[in-house]
């Protein structure tokens, strides 16, 4: 377990709203306690990743508000999470999310008590692995590990995630809050609970939120140590292969130019489109020839305008700065 | 074809789309908020291009502070134009923005306004919400998080620095 990850973000309303730094250990267990301070009749999130002070430089108002945009440095989780809506149809999210937590239960030395798994209160699950299993430590990659190992133990489940929630700028919805359009609660589940209970009696469950108890921090486990070694060897050759490429870069990645012309499936949408737009402004494709390229096919994607809008600006401005 | 609840039980979906029925409340039309006059805070401000002739601006953003539409947020942008610079400037100044090198910060505060709103549709039927006129009451200090961490304002600006 580590303590020099003290910091994260919170933001209270709609996700598009002002991300404010806070305490994050303490911000997480006032959800859990569903304490007044934390405000659960209201949608609620918290950032994906704790951070050190370097995320104090991102601070732009005298009240906390942060841009976490472009943010590359340390950060870190307590938990692997995953998350799991399977095309919005509750009961094949519900299979998947048994299918995971089944899967990890038989590989990794954990006990099920040590898991946090949660309806989200719309159309899916999150479900959270200690990183302390890992023994993953603090560092600049540690989104990009904990997607690739979140990747490699849904593929062996066989369990689609939506992986947005890796990205630094993307909160994870805060337990017992608000949904704001279902007004369901994001409510804890026992193990037991989700692999028994019917997955429309797990809907109504969430009508109300329900105060629970962090768990317990488990040791390493030896097979998850190699998992998350593995995951980082894998890491770093990425890395290295996109270094190389960028060197005098002149054409457009693959990656972008497949945005363009297919558009991209639920849960990478906002990444890919992010990401596209970044390529774009790298070549010094001004703002509105990449919003006409790209518009199109975020739409089809079944993106709404807004978020189109943004990550677009989003992505304009990292490549640009960059 | 056939009755909805009888494609929904054999697809087994039919308690799932009805607990989401039940419990969804339906969306509002592209979020127009009614003609009126609002209580709303001016919560952000940002520089923007037009999309079709890239005309450079400043849009602040609205959210509804007060009654049935507290949360809702519209949007007021403000053209760096010849014709439009002196509504430009004159909105701008309820902020207190006297220099434009002031607009490269994040507003220092939050603006609660009077505002009165209107609809306006434009040739495909799209409707959309416009700030006629808004008046500043009150300016508030914002407030840090509740599970703020200690000392959370060192890198942020001065809080005395105002526009």
């Amino acid at each position: 377990m580590t303590n020099a990850m003290p910091l994260g973000y919170r933001i209270v309303g709609p996700c598009s709203r002002e991300r404010r730094l806070v305490d994050y250990d303490r911000a997480f267990a006032a959800y859990a306690d569903c304490d007044d301070l934390a405000q659960i009749d209201r949608e609620g999130f918290l950032s994906p990743f704790q951070y050190d002070n370097a995320i104090r430089s991102r601070v732009v108002r005298p009240d906390g508000t942060l841009d976490v945009r472009g943010f590359t440095g340390t950060h870190w989780s307590r938990y692997l999470w995953a998350d799991i809506d399977d095309d919005g149809n509750i009961d094949r999210a519900t299979a998947s999310a048994r299918r995971l937590v089944a899967w990890v239960l038989e590989r990794y030395q954990v006990d099920e008590s040590e898991l946090l798994v949660f309806f989200s209160g719309s159309k899916g699950f999150h479900v959270g692995l200690p990183t302390s299993l890992f023994a993953a430590k603090p560092s600049d990659v540690f989104g990009r590990v904990a997607r690739q190992v979140a990747e490699d133990i849904a593929t062996k489940a066989a369990v689609r995630l939506d992986t947005a929630i890796y990205h630094i700028v993307q909160p994870l919805r805060a337990p017992n809050s608000r949904h704001g359009k279902t007004g369901r609660h994001k409510r804890f589940l026992t193990v037991d609970e989700l692999m028994q209970v019917r997955p429309a009696a797990i809907v109504e469950r969430s009508a109300e939120p329900l105060a629970f108890d962090l768990p317990e921090t488990p040791a390493a486990d030896e097979r998850a140590v190699a998992d998350w070694q593995s995951a980082c060897e894998q890491t770093n050759r990425k890395t290295e292969a996109v270094r190389s490429r960028d060197t005098d870069r002149t054409e457009l990645n693959l990656a972008t130019l497949e945005f363009i012309r297919d558009g991209a499936d639920e849960g990478d949408r906002h990444r890919l489109l992010y990401s596209a737009a970044a390529n774009l402004a790298e070549l010094g494709c001004p703002p509105r020839l990449a919003h006409a390229l790209l518009t199109e096919s975020a739409l089809d994607s079944g993106l709404p305008p807004a978020d189109v809008r943004r990550a677009i600006d989003n992505g304009l401005s990292k490549g640009v700065t960059e | 074809m056939g009755k909805l609840s009888n494609i929904l039980r054999q697809q087994g979906t039919l308690d799932t789309i009805k607990s989401a029925w039940d419990t969804t409340a339906a969306a509002a039309d592209n979020d127009v908020l009614p003609k009126g006059e609002y209580v709303a805070d001016i919560v952000a401000g940002e520089a923007i291009e037009s999309r079709t002739k890239g005309t450079p601006g400043y849009r602040l953003t609205f959210e509804v502070a007060e009654g049935e539409h507290t949360g809702g947020r519209f949007w007021h942008e403000c053209w760096f134009t010849e014709a439009a610079m002196s509504r430009t400037k004159r909105d701008l100044s309820k902020l207190g923005v006297t220099d434009l090198e002031q607009l490269e910060r994040p507003l220092p505060a939050v603006f609660r306004c009077n505002v009165k709103l209107a609809i306006r549709r434009d040739d495909d039927g799209n409707e959309g919400n416009r700030v006629r006129k808004f008046e500043v009451v009150e300016v508030i200090k914002p407030e840090p998080d509740a599970f703020a961490p200690d000392g959370d304002s060192e890198s942020a600006p001065e809080s005395g620095e105002t526009f």
